[in-house]
C-alpha cells in the first residue's frame, strides 16, 4: 500500500493533527513517508486520532490510520510505551500513574498504556 | 567562517525562533527532503518561523552566513521547488491567518502559509471566492500559489494568480521588508521564490456564483478533431471551466475509456444541477494526477500549446498511449510519463516545435532547468540582482 503513495500531499487537508501542529513530519503524508522509509518515531505514531479523514482524501485509498494501528501495536510488541514507562515511574515514586497531584486534584492529562 | 557557525547552527535557529521551531532530527530531513515532485533532496535543518520578524531575522543571519534558504508551502510543487541540495527549509505554514476581508472592495489580506480550501471555506459566508482554484487547493498555500503562478480548473474564465493580486508584502534576500503593488507585483508572481519571501498578500476576490451546472461529453480516439471543435464552441459561450481526460487517463480513473470533455457553466445549463452530484465529478477529477502517478506514471508534464496545434499534440499522445489531461480551455496539457522515459524529451522537442510552452502552470524549479527560454533566464538574473543578489532564497531554483 505505502508504494502506491506519490506524495501528492491531498491527504493534508482536514487533517486534525496537522491542522494545529502544522508541520509536515506529524501530517498525514510526513507519517506516510516515514512509515516507507521506516524512520517513523513514536513521538509521531502517538499524533493520529484515526479519524479517518486522510484516507477518505486519497485518491488511492491508502489507509493510513490502518497503518498506524498495525505499527503503534508491533511498538508495543517490542517494547513498552514512552508513556507507560512514565506510569510505571511515577507508581513507582508518587504511587499513582499521574505524577505528583495534591490532596484532591485531577490530573490534567489522563492516559492508558 | 560557514564552518565556526555551522558547528551549532540549530542553536542560531533556536535563539531566533524558540526552541521546539527549528529540527535537525532525521525523521524532520527527512519528510522534508522531497515534495510532490518525488525529487529527492537533502535538508540541512528545518525552521517553522511564526511571524515576519522572525524570517526578517533568519533571513539577515543566513546571508551574514552565506546559508542557503529554501521556502516551502504545502509543497504540493511538481519540479522540486521545495527540494533541498543540503539547504536550510523555511517552512511557512504558521503563517496562517486570514487577516483582514472587505467586503466592500471585494478584497482580503492573507498571510502567505493559508491553505486556499481554508480561505475559500472563510469567504463562503460571505458569498464571496477567490476564483483561481488549482486541484490541488484542498493543499495548497497562497504563498505557493503567488510563487508558482497557478492556473486553476477555471482558468478560461479567471485567468492565474497574477490577476488576482492587488499587492505583496515581501523579505527579500537581502533582508529589506517590500511592500510591492503594481507592475511590480509581476516580480514575484511566478518567480518560485527567487525574488524573496512572500510574507503576505492582499487579493482580489470575485462573487461566489449562486448556481452552477455539468456536463460531461465523450469522445473516441477518431473524433479527436470534433472533440478541438467543441473546445472552440463552449470558449465562445462563455463556460467557466473545460477539462479534457485522454482515453488512457480515463481508464486509469476509472471512467469509460474514452476521451472526456467536463464543461462547467454558472448556470442550470449543464446536465449535472445537485451539488453533491458536481462536488463527487470534480473530486474525481482532482484525484487523476495522483491516481496517474501511483501507476508509474511518476513524470507530470504540463505544456501549454495553441488551441489550433492542440490536435497533433493530442494524436502524439494518442499514438504513443501516454495518458493526459489538462485544462484544455487555456491549453494546458497534463500528458505522464514514466520517470526517465525518453518520450518527455521527444515531446519537449514536439512541443518546441508546435509553438507551445515547456511549462504552463507548474513552474521551473529543479526539473526543468536546462529547458528554460533564454529570456525568461535574462529576465530572472536580473531580478536575482535586484532582489536576492547573494542567491541565499532558493537559489538552485530555475537558474
Ligand atoms: C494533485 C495535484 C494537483 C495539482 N493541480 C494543479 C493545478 O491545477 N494548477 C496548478 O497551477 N498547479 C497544480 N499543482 C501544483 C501545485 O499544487 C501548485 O504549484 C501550488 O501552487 C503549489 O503550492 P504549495 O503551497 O504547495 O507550494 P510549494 O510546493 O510549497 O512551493 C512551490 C514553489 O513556491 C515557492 N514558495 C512557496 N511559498 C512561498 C512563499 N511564501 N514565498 C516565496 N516562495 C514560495 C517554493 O520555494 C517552491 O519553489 C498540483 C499539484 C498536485 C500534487
Ligand atoms: S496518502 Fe494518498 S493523498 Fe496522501 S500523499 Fe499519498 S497518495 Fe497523496
Ligand atoms: S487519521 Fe490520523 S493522520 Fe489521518 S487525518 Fe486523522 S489524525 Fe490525521
Amino acid at each position: 500500500m505505502l508504494e502506491e503513495c506519490s506524495l501528492c500531499g491531498l491527504c493534508k487537508a482536514n487533517c486534525p493533527i496537522f491542522d494545529v501542529l502544522l508541520k509536515e513530519t506529524d501530517s498525514p503524508r510526513g507519517k506516510i513517508f516515514s512509515l516507507k522509509k521506516d524512520v517513523i518515531t513514536e513521538d509521531v505514531l502517538e499524533k493520529c486520532s484515526l479519524c479517518n479523514s486522510c484516507k477518505l482524501n486519497c485518491p488511492v485509498d491508502i489507509d493510513l490510520p490502518s497503518l498506524i494501528r498495525e505499527a503503534r501495536k508491533k511498538l508495543l510488541e517490542e517494547k513498552e510505551s514512552e508513556r507507560n514507562r512514565k506510569m510505571i515511574n511515577n507508581i513507582r515514586k508518587f504511587g499513582n500513574p499521574f505524577g505528583e497531584l495534591q490532596e484532591g486534584e485531577t490530573p490534567e492529562e489522563l492516559y492508558c498504556c | 567562517m560557514e564552518k565556526g557557525w555551522n558547528l551549532n547552527l540549530i542553536n542560531w535557529f533556536e535563539r531566533i525562533v524558540g526552541k521546539g521551531n527549528v529540527s535537525e532530527e532525521e525523521i524532520d530531513k527527512l519528510v522534508y527532503s522531497t515534495d510532490a515532485s518525488q525529487i529527492k533532496g537533502e535538508t540541512r535543518l528545518v525552521v517553522w518561523p511564526k511571524n515576519a520578524e522572525e524570517i526578517h531575522k533568519i533571513v539577515l543571519f543566513a546571508k551574514r552566513n552565506k546559508t542557503n534558504l529554501v521556502i516551502r508551502g504545502a509543497g504540493t510543487g511538481l519540479v522540486g521547488g521545495c527540494v533541498p541540495k543540503n539547504e536550510v527549509i523555511m517552512d511557512l505554514s504558521k503563517l496562517n491567518k486570514i487577516l483582514n476581508t472587505s467586503e466592500y472592495e471585494r478584497s482580503v489580506i492573507v498571510q502567505a502559509g493559508v491553505v486556499l480550501n481554508n480561505l475559500n471555506l472563510r469567504l463562503k459566508k460571505l458569498k464571496l471566492f477567490f476564483p483561481v482554484i488549482p486541484s490541488s487547493h484542498k493543499a495548497c498555500t497562497i504563498g505557493g500559489m503567488i510563487a508558482t503562478n497557478a492556473v486553476g480548473i477555471r482558468a478560461i474564465k479567471y485567468g492565474r494568480v497574477e490577476d488576482w493580486v492587488k499587492a505583496l508584502e515581501i523579505i527579500d534576500g537581502t533582508g529589506r521588508l517590500r511592500r510591492i503593488k503594481g507592475e511590480e507585483i509581476k516580480d514575484f508572481c511566478g518567480k518560485e521564490g527567487t525574488t524573496g519571501i512572500i510574507l503576505r498578500a492582499k487579493l482580489k476576490l470575485n462573487d461566489l456564483p449562486e448556481k452552477r451546472s455539468l456536463d460531461i461529453f465523450k469522445f473516441e480516439d477518431e473524433e479527436l478533431e470534433e472533440l478541438i471543435e467543441k473546445v472552440r464552441e463552449l470558449k465562445d459561450e462563455g463556460v467557466s471551466a473545460i477539462e479534457f481526460i485522454n482515453a488512457g487517463a480515463a481508464k486509469i480513473a476509472g471512467l469509460e475509456e474514452l476521451n472526456h470533455l467536463i464543461i462547467e457553466y454558472e448556470d442550470f445549463r449543464g446536465e449535472f444541477k445537485e451539488e453533491n452530484e458536481i462536488e463527487k465529478i470534480w473530486k474525481m477529477r482532482e484525484g487523476i494526477l495522483t491516481k496517474i502517478n501511483s501507476k508509474e506514471y511518476s513524470v507530470s508534464e504540463d505544456p501549454k500549446l495553441p488551441l489550433d496545434k492542440l490536435i497533433d499534440f493530442l494524436y502524439w499522445l494518442k499514438n504513443n498511449n501516454i495518458p493526459a489531461f489538462g485544462h484544455i480551455g487555456v491549453g494546458i496539457i497534463h500528458p505522464h510519463f514514466k520517470r526517465n522515459s525518453e518520450k518527455i524529451e521527444e515531446m519537449f522537442e514536439i512541443v518546441k516545435k508546435l509553438n507551445g510552452e515547456i511549462s504552463g502552470e507548474h513552474g521551473i524549479g529543479l526539473l526543468k532547468k536546462k529547458h528554460v527560454n533564454p529570456e525568461v533566464l535574462k529576465e530572472i538574473k536580473e531580478l536575482k540582482e535586484k532582489y536576492n543578489p547573494d542567491n541565499i532564497i532558493n537559489g538552485g531554483k530555475i537558474c
